[in-house]
């Protein structure tokens, strides 16, 4: 799985899509970066348009690589895409905007801190599901093992992107420094691998970035888990936040593929946590009874 | 007892020693094995001509410019090379794969064309390399 794919250029993103599922991924979050939260909020209503773009429409370009020949895999399993958001933050007043339902309504919610005041926030309460460190520059503030434990229990993940490094050889000596003391620090747990590629010749396969997790110092479960189950569990956690706000979750099946899709439906979200999963389980069941009916 | 002696010197010396004498088995590892090969491609944005000895040295840069002098004077070696694709398959040393690969991920330019390595398959055997099985298809 590839979790950071830059939306930006669009004309590239198709290629970009193309060339992760010939290399093996299964599962891409497309990337939409909206570079200062603060900005959008305060001044201009144009840059808050930007931020309110809906990934539908990126979500769009599903259907059609499934019309292209190559989309089944080799194992068979559709290629999956997922939306994602991303900021910076530099001003803490500013983070409450995350939690508005129109930056809410992504799959995936990222945030990059720039200070220490914005990496204990990021690590204590923002509700969010990947915490990106910048690699690419000497870090302005110092990770401690404290505030990484509290961020691990939250279940929240570490992402290092390693594109820019392939982008720019220059940016390679700190994306190793800083690659390294991250994993020292959170002992190799919790940290996830991404492309955030621009073009398609800057993405890498599964397992040459599972061989760079090696190089970063981490065990080669470790490095394999950053590209597969960690990207796995970010998906997971990011269903449990989306859930919170709500006892019970009730999606729409379609009546045609009655038996199956519920089955399908309840197989899905056993993986959530314990407590909504029968209340979940009750409304699947709920529905199946009337699409047999 | 059953012995089976796994030959560990090379794939193509594969006779395996098999005695049945009882219900039990025995391994025997004698840790890693002295080379690993691998089957790259190498992709450029736009098509380009490499011959072999250029290939070599696109190789030889890229451990280079990563782990510098140290690692880059260990043998590594191209087995084979295809021109037309630029698929090679390299040997190198069992204790510098993981180092070859990582410096061939890095790998993005070669006289500011942009360009990939594309490693399709990792192995210690080198007869593993004859067949893909994710390329293989249910006819």
């Amino acid at each position: 799985m590839d979790l950071n794919m830059v939306a930006e250029e669009p004309d590239t993103l198709f290629s970009r899509l193309k060339i992760a599922e010939k290399l093996g991924y299964d599962m891409v979050a497309i990337n939409h970066v909206v570079e200062d939260m603060a900005l959008s909020a305060s001044a201009s209503k144009k840059e808050k348009k930007k931020k309110i773009v809906i990934p539908h429409p990126d979500k769009v370009k599903v259907d059609d690589a499934k019309l292209r020949t190559n989309n089944i895999n080799v194992s068979g399993r559709p290629f999956k895409q997922c939306s994602r958001l991303s900021t910076i933050i530099t001003d803490p007043s500013a983070a409450h905007r995350l939690h508005s339902p129109e930056v809410q309504q992504y799959d995936l919610i990222a945030v990059q801190p720039t200070s220490e005041k914005t990496f204990l926030l990021a690590c204590k309460t923002l509700n969010v599901d990947i915490i990106t460190i910048d690699v690419t520059q000497k870090l302005s503030f110092q990770i401690k093992r404290s505030l990484l434990n509290l961020a691990m229990e939250r279940g929240l993940f570490f992402e290092i992107q390693y594109s820019p490094a392939i982008r720019d050889n220059s940016l390679r000596k700190y994306t190793i420094s800083n690659a390294h003391q991250l994993v020292l620090m959170c002992k190799g747990k919790n940290v996830i691998l991404t492309s955030g590629c621009k073009r398609p010749i800057e993405l890498r396969g599964p397992l040459d970035v599972a061989n760079l997790g090696v190089m970063f110092g981490l065990t080669e479960a470790q490095a394999k888990a950053a590209v597969s189950t960690n990207c796995r569990a970010v998906l997971y956690h990011a269903e449990a936040r989306r859930l919170t706000k709500s006892t019970i979750g009730v999606e729409k099946i379609s009546l045609p593929i009655t038996v199956d899709a519920a089955n399908v439906k309840q197989n899905d979200v056993s993986e959530e946590p314990k407590q909504k999963k029968a209340k979940i389980d009750d409304s699947c069941l709920l529905e199946h009874k009337e699409a047999v009916t | 007892m059953y012995w089976l002696s796994s030959d560990n010197s090379d794939t193509t010396g594969g006779d395996c020693e098999k005695e049945e004498r009882g219900m039990y088995e025995k391994h025997v590892s004698k840790g890693h094995l002295p080379y690993c090969y691998l089957k790259v491609r190498l992709d450029f944005e736009d098509d380009a001509d490499i011959d072999i000895i250029i290939f070599k040295h696109i190789v030889i840069q890229a451990v280079q410019s990563l782990f510098g002098e140290a690692v880059s004077c260990t043998p590594i070696d191209v087995l084979k090379y295809r021109q037309t694709n630029r698929e090679a398959i390299l040997r190198v040393s069992s204790s510098y794969f993981t180092k070859l690969w990582a410096s061939l991920t890095w790998y993005s330019s070669y006289n500011e064309q942009s360009c990939a390595f594309r490693v399709l398959q990792v192995s210690s055997h080198l007869m593993a390399l004859a067949a893909n099985s994710r390329q293989l298809s249910l006819a």
